[in-house]
């Protein structure tokens, strides 16, 4: 595997997006796949956190680029930390809204320099680790953590304040697990290449999953020769980040509907991967998910295939058009690098099986 | 004519004046009982000022010119005696130009008087430059600079005019006037030229240097950084955090209030208005939209240069994300992002050294 070039896309993407924003692209695509077929563009596509970017971020690291080397990962020591930031406030935050005092004095102090000073320069101070973990252990602070998805907040905020004595230093280059961890919002389209053998090359690319940016997508259909739909198992207690009033699954199953039953995706294959299935075994052990099912048999509720199973007949039961045949189902947990590695794997397989068949 | 960029010296008070300027007037009164003077140093600085002042300048020059010159001519024409019959200021006539003029001592005279009125003026003024306390702008170096290349260049002129071979001979060749056109050459040069040179080398650097800039507001605010990362986010789809950070700026920097207005309502309806083509990736955009429409819409006088920092740090925020993916795909971008670190380093480096020394001092 040599050859992997991450790149924007060509400069003839440009005019396009200025001139015709919603209408397809004329000739960047068409004309491009009839002239190399060897080229297979994959799409990722689902709504905003539900993994799109972290898979790619795997893909990169198992064909040993981007983010595999230090220089680039040093790069993203202040991404970190703004999570780790963000992360702070928005527990600070949720203490006042849900009305939780945080007990500790001294940790009070700290909430407030969060608030309103703190800087991602200052994570350089090592006394800031201690600080920081103590605020984290706060009861005040766990009693939000529990009612989280009551606001807004990252999956990776257990971790990062878990490895804060890592991340305040000076010395802090971030791990590689510490990358795929980080929350980034992906804003536009993003792509990657790289060999699959037989003369071939995939391309995968990512696309920020949130309202506006859907809009984009469009951009791509027509040059697609396959889709991965990823949607989170987790989210079905959780919110919109662009609306905070609408519930994601909702969201989420419209979003397949409207692509998956896309005129330009009939003959494409698509693969639907429910990903952090850790998150969501660890989330219904404490939580109800029949709570938010109508349809679902209670006294299943703590079984994750059962969830899982009713998950995936919610999702299908979406497709009007499609045909099934070409629909492949799986589950995923992204930030486990085995685990992606190994499903990645079978969606290329079957991607190629349905290819071949064609 | 130094006469007239002395009088800009003492620009700090002029500021102090207008920054007042919002207060009420009996406040300010109260507050600087000085104001007379501040406003005569207003009104020194006055566009008004300084070219009432040119133009007052060019206008005595010629009249001296026109009427000594007509009389000169008519006197001329009235002798009877041909044969002995001279002018008295300009030798070879008004409307010759044959040939060259040359001094004669009845010009002398007034150019004598002239020079005492100037050179009076040029001292007055001299004086009030070295007594100014500041010299934010320099001009205090530079006139001490010119008044030195001044006097050289007269003593040149006069001592030439001295040696007989210079002014016979030499003068044949290349006119020893030179001297003093060279010296006024150089005055244009080190305080007209060179000022311009160091403020655009000021601005260059600063653009690169703003210590309170991000790195990446860095890049954005150098033009090159800007049309790459605004060039990059089209081919990623991506303009429009870019577009609403510029249009931002442009908004911050304008100055009319109408014009400011118009800009804030243009950036409300293309980035904050839900699925207007250049919508932001923001949480809660309509609430977002109403809160701001309403400060905009609402405010009676200027719209608040802040009203819209938040969305530029959101803007900020997003375009992290696209700024990693840039900086490895691109090597202007890449090279100016290692600059930008190795400088924030040493000033790190400066600012913690300083502390030392600050702290030793105060142990000692």
């Amino acid at each position: 595997m040599g050859n992997i070039v991450v790149s924007p896309h060509d400069k003839e993407g440009q005019h396009h997006m200025m001139a015709t924003p919603t209408s397809n692209n004329p000739n960047g695509g068409s004309a491009a796949t009839a002239k190399n077929k060897s080229e297979i563009t994959v799409l990722l596509l689902g709504a905003g956190e539900s993994g799109k970017s972290t898979l790619f971020k795997q893909v990169q690291f198992f064909h040993g680029v981007g983010i595999t080397h230090d220089q680039e990962r040093i790069e993203l020591i202040e991404i970190v930390r703004l999570n780790v930031l963000e992360n702070a406030k928005n527990l600070v935050a949720a203490t006042q809204h849900l009305n939780i005092p945080i007990e500790q004095p001294e940790n009070r102090e700290t909430a407030k320099l969060i608030i309103n000073s703190l800087n991602t320069n200052d994570l350089e101070d090592p006394s800031w680790s201690k600080r920081l973990y103590s605020l984290w252990k706060d009861a005040g602070i766990q009693k939000a953590y529990e009612n989280r998805e009551k606001f807004q907040l990252y999956d990776s905020t257990e971790y990062l304040f878990e490895n804060l004595d890592r991340i305040c230093s000076d010395k802090y280059v971030p791990t590689v697990v510490d990358v795929i961890r980080t929350r980034t919002k992906t804003i536009g389209i993003t792509d990657m290449k790289f060999d699959v053998g037989d003369g071939k090359q995939l391309r995968l690319v990512d696309v920020g999953g949130q309202r506006n940016e859907r809009r984009k997508w469009i951009h791509f259909f027509n040059t697609v020769d396959a889709v991965v739909f990823l949607t989170s198992l987790s989210e079905f207690d959780l919110n919109l980040y662009e609306d905070n009033g609408y519930w994601r699954v909702k969201e989420s199953l419209r979003v397949f509907n409207e692509v998956v039953n896309n005129a330009l995706f009939y003959k494409v294959p698509f693969v639907l991967l429910f990903n952090k299935r850790d998150l969501f075994e660890k989330k219904i052990a404490t939580k109800s998910f029949s709570k938010y099912f109508s349809g679902f048999n209670e006294a299943e509720e703590k079984n994750p295939v059962a969830c899982i199973e009713y998950m995936t007949k919610l999702f299908l039961n979406e497709i009007t058009e499609h045909p099934l045949d070409t629909v492949s189902v799986k589950t995923l947990s992204a930030i486990d690098h085995d685990n992606s590695k190994q499903v990645f794997e079978e969606v290329k397989q079957f991607i190629m099986t349905q290819q071949h068949r064609e | 004519m130094k006469f007239f960029k002395e009088s800009e010296t003492p620009d700090d008070s002029s500021s102090v004046f207008s920054s007042s300027d919002s207060m009420s007037h009996n406040s300010v009164k109260q507050k600087l009982p000085n104001l007379r003077v501040l406003k005569f140093y207003q009104f020194m600085v006055s566009h008004k000022f300084i070219i009432a002042t040119y133009i007052g300048v060019f206008i005595i020059q010629t009249a001296i010119w026109a009427i000594v010159g007509g009389i000169d001519e008519i006197l001329y024409s009235l002798n009877t005696d041909l044969q002995n019959r001279k002018r008295f200021f300009v030798s070879p006539g008004f409307f010759e130009f044959k040939i060259g003029c040359s001094l004669t001592s009845g010009i002398l005279i007034v150019i004598l008087i002239e020079s005492v009125f100037y050179i009076a003026a040029e001292v007055i003024t001299l004086i009030m430059c070295i007594r100014s306390d500041r010299d934010t702008w320099s001009i205090k170096k530079e006139t001490l600079i010119y008044v030195i290349v001044q006097s050289i260049g007269i003593s040149l002129f006069v001592i030439s005019s001295f040696i007989d071979i210079m002014s016979i001979l030499v003068d044949y060749f290349v006119p020893y006037a030179l001297f003093m056109f060279g010296a006024l050459a150089l005055e244009t040069i080190i305080c007209v030229l060179l000022p311009v040179c160091y403020a655009i080398r000021k601005d260059f650097h600063s653009t690169h240097h703003n210590p309170q800039d991000s790195t990446l507001e860095s890049i954005l605010k150098n033009k090159k950084g800007f049309k790459t990362i605004l060039d990059f986010a089209r081919r990623s789809y991506c303009p429009e955090a870019v577009l609403c950070w510029s249009d931002i700026q442009r908004f911050k920097d304008c100055k009319k209030r109408e014009k400011k207005l118009e800009i804030a309502k243009y950036i409300i309806e293309h980035y904050l208005t839900p699925s207007s083509y250049l919508e932001l990736n923001m949480p809660q955009l309509a609430n977002v939209k109403e809160e701001l429409s309403l400060m905009v819409m609402g405010s009676a006088s200027t719209v608040s240069n802040d009203v819209f920092d938040m969305i530029e740090n959101h803007c900020l925020q997003d375009l992290a994300d696209l700024q990693h993916r840039l900086v490895s795909s691109d090597k202007f971008i890449a090279s100016m992002v290692q600059e930008l670190k190795e400088l924030q380093r040493l000033k790190a480096s400066c600012e913690e050294k300083v502390e030392e020394t600050f702290n030793v001092e105060l142990e000692i």
